[in-house]
């Protein structure tokens, strides 16, 4: 059997609790600017994601929709200077890489809205994340201060740390720190380890630099020992960390 | 049965009474939880989806094949990073194109993916409320929402989004003790195929140039590749390393020594569930200069770590918990001399252990021999120990057989 029910167009009910929510939320909230960014800067994944009724509504120039501002407004101006691709969705994204430009946001929209035989649960997506973000509070809360820092120190002494002696002398190299997170996941349920991988894909937990690895031995002098950066807010502040090193669409498959 | 008819039948039964319908809860939820973990351990799937963790979103696609009971999977970065680790069977590699490195982490020889998954288990039944919710329907499809909502503050709870019709959780969160969500996971699309070629676990990226680091569970007469040079330290056999007290709920439930990338010496390495979370702790001796004390808390996503230096050994404590609960955990580690330290500690008989593989002999130049790993393959609730009571008992392991 397959999963593979593919919904079509997003039904009323959906659609609906879709649109209030996006109505709910006030202004865009920075998580939707980036789920838009990345969607907009990255063809193939808009392409596997074509059933993304959301865009459609954008695209169609949904009046309700559009009312909410944020996200549909900045979804729409970042894919107008985007180079779409004219290639079936279920081309290669190596191939719709190099296809044409275009800006005819109708055009776009009429692509999206094409079948695509090999999704399964075809969910509806980015206006999910998109959806769900702007539904429930920000994170942060648990976040420590220093985690929020731009350059957090993994030393983090003024709450918990009842530092004696030479306080950080503890301090676990970044790459080591990683080496743990990995070993540990193995020992996770399925959602803590898919959690734990996911979190170390997206941050820069292996450490600065070349060198969180000994390549011969284990000389821990040349470890960085700071700057374990597990969580990022401002990364996307001006779309700098968004540029994707050459293999990224290769990576994709 | 379809999926409607079966929750048809599932109200009429919780309409018969109000204190059954709330144990029906969460028996529902408890059969749901299980369902998902096995699905998400024994199916072979495809699927995209975003990580979001305080305002950063990655997407990334999982590929999950199960074969003649191999588990392969390949998790890759779509964008960002072009990160990917690759698992197949026991040995999980990192491709990391911005280090040019290659990092690969060797479980111990015999040990199972499966044999580890702490799973929502009956153990958990004292630390956590499981509830099961109305439908949702999510993009078009019928889900069953449960909600795991901790008792305290030790831990993290879930709301998890399972398809109906193939258990797979569309989107999953992570909230702490006030429900704020902290971590989730949302797919934009799943496919259960029914084969995945071999081709599809090939890295995507090109890894000339790469370096590899990798330790693995050698015999002590093989060489070691090229990546312990310095003297190993391994102390840890002179006494076993013992949590003296946990987080209500808390047991230990693996207990192995291994070599790890970048550490000089076999790194003791005790994992600690109470059924749902899972707290890793890794004692080092060669990584502390001499005199240094010190300690940190550090956050990998929504992991917490802390270090601190216990006996001149790095204790470091890594979970998907709360910092309160890592920092409670790595600072009971102590290590414990046993009286008869040449018979080794006093072990009461182990009641799982059998049924596990046989530990396997770990040893590196200079060292001597290390079990590999002591697994709990069985149930684990038998395991429970009360809160406040764990030491040195049932599940010790003598490391210097």
């Amino acid at each position: 059997m397959s999963a593979a029910n593919p919904t079509g167009p997003l039904g009323q009910e959906e659609r609906e609790s879709l649109l209030s929510a996006m109505y709910d939320g006030e202004a865009a909230a920075g998580e939707c600017d980036l789920v838009a960014r990345r969607l907009a800067r990255d063809p193939a994944l808009r392409q596997r994601w074509s059933r993304y009724a959301l865009l459609g509504a954008v695209v169609r120039g949904d009046q309700r929709f559009l009312a909410s501002e944020g996200f549909s407004r900045r979804l729409a101006e970042l894919v107008a200077h985007e180079p779409a691709h004219g290639e079936s969705p279920t081309a290669p994204a190596a191939a719709a890489a190099g296809a044409a430009r275009r800006s005819s946001l109708r055009d776009f929209g009429r692509r999206w809205r094409l079948p695509v035989a090999s999704i399964g649960v075809a969910a509806g997506v980015a206006a999910m994340s998109i959806l769900f973000l702007r539904a429930e509070p920000r994170v942060a809360e648990v976040v420590t201060a220093a985690a929020r820092d731009p350059a957090p120190s993994y030393t983090e002494p003024q709450t918990l740390g009842t530092a004696s002696g030479r306080p950080g002398a503890a301090v676990v190299p970044a790459a080591q720190l990683a080496n743990y997170v990995v070993a540990h996941s193995e020992y996770s349920n399925p959602l803590g380890r898919r959690n734990l991988l996911s979190a170390l894909m997206a941050g820069e937990s292996f450490g600065n630099g070349a060198a969180g690895w000994p390549a011969t031995g284990p000389d821990r002098d040349s470890e960085p020992t700071a700057s374990v950066r597990a969580i990022h807010t401002s990364d996307f502040a001006d779309g700098s960390a968004l540029d994707e090193p050459g293999g990224a669409d290769d990576a994709a498959r | 049965m379809r999926p409607d008819s079966r929750a048809a039948v599932i109200w009429a039964v919780l309409a018969t009474g109000a204190g059954f319908a709330g144990r029906a809860f969460a028996d529902d939820a408890q059969e749901w939880l299980e369902r998902m973990n096995t699905a998400l351990m024994t199916r072979s799937y495809v699927g995209d989806f975003f990580h979001v963790q305080d305002g950063r979103v990655e997407a990334l696609r999982i590929i999950h094949r199960v074969e003649r009971g191999e588990v392969r999977e390949r998790l890759v970065s779509l964008d960002g990073s072009g990160r990917e680790f690759i698992r197949t069977g026991s040995e999980l590699a990192c491709y990391l194109p911005d280090k040019k490195t290659v990092l690969v982490e060797q479980r111990p020889a015999g040990d199972s993916l499966f044999a580890n998954l702490p799973a929502f288990d009956h153990g958990a039944a004292g630390s956590y409320e499981l509830q099961s919710h109305e439908r949702a329907r999510l993009m078009g499809r019928d889900t069953r929402v449960i909600t795991v909502t901790p008792h305290d503050e030790f831990r993290y709870g879930y709301r998890l989004w399972i398809d109906e019709s193939t258990a797979m959780p569309l989107k999953t969160q992570l909230c702490d003790e006030h429900g704020n969500v902290i971590e989730q996971v949302v797919f934009a699309h799943i496919t259960l195929p029914e084969r995945i070629p071999d081709s599809d676990f090939l890295p995507g990226i090109s890894t000339h140039g790469f370096r590899w680091l990798r330790h693995e569970p050698k015999p002590a007469t093989a060489a070691v590749p090229n990546s312990v040079s310095g003297p190993v330290a391994g102390p840890e056999n002179a006494g076993t390393w013992e949590a003296l007290r946990l987080p209500p709920g808390f047991r230990m439930t693996t207990r192995t020594s291994q070599p790890m990338p970048g550490s000089a010496g076999p790194v003791t390495h005790l994992v600690f569930s109470d059924g749902i979370a899972s707290v890793s702790v890794f004692v080092e001796s060669s990584a502390v200069p001499e005199g240094a004390s010190g300690e940190a808390l550090s956050r990998v996503g929504s992991s917490s770590a802390y270090s601190t230096v216990v006996e001149g050994h790095q204790v470091t404590a890594v979970g998907e918990v709360p910092p309160e609960t890592v920092r409670y955990i790595a600072s009971s580690v102590q290590q414990q001399m046993p009286a008869g330290l040449a018979g080794g500690p006093t072990m009461a008989p182990t009641p799982i252990a059998p049924t596990a593989p046989e530990p396997t002999t770990v040893a590196l130049p200079g060292a001597p021999p290390y079990p590999a790993r002591a697994g709990f393959a069985g149930d684990p609730g038998s395991l429970g120990v009360p809160p406040g009571q764990f030491g040195p008992g049932p599940l010790s392991l003598n490391p210097g057989r």
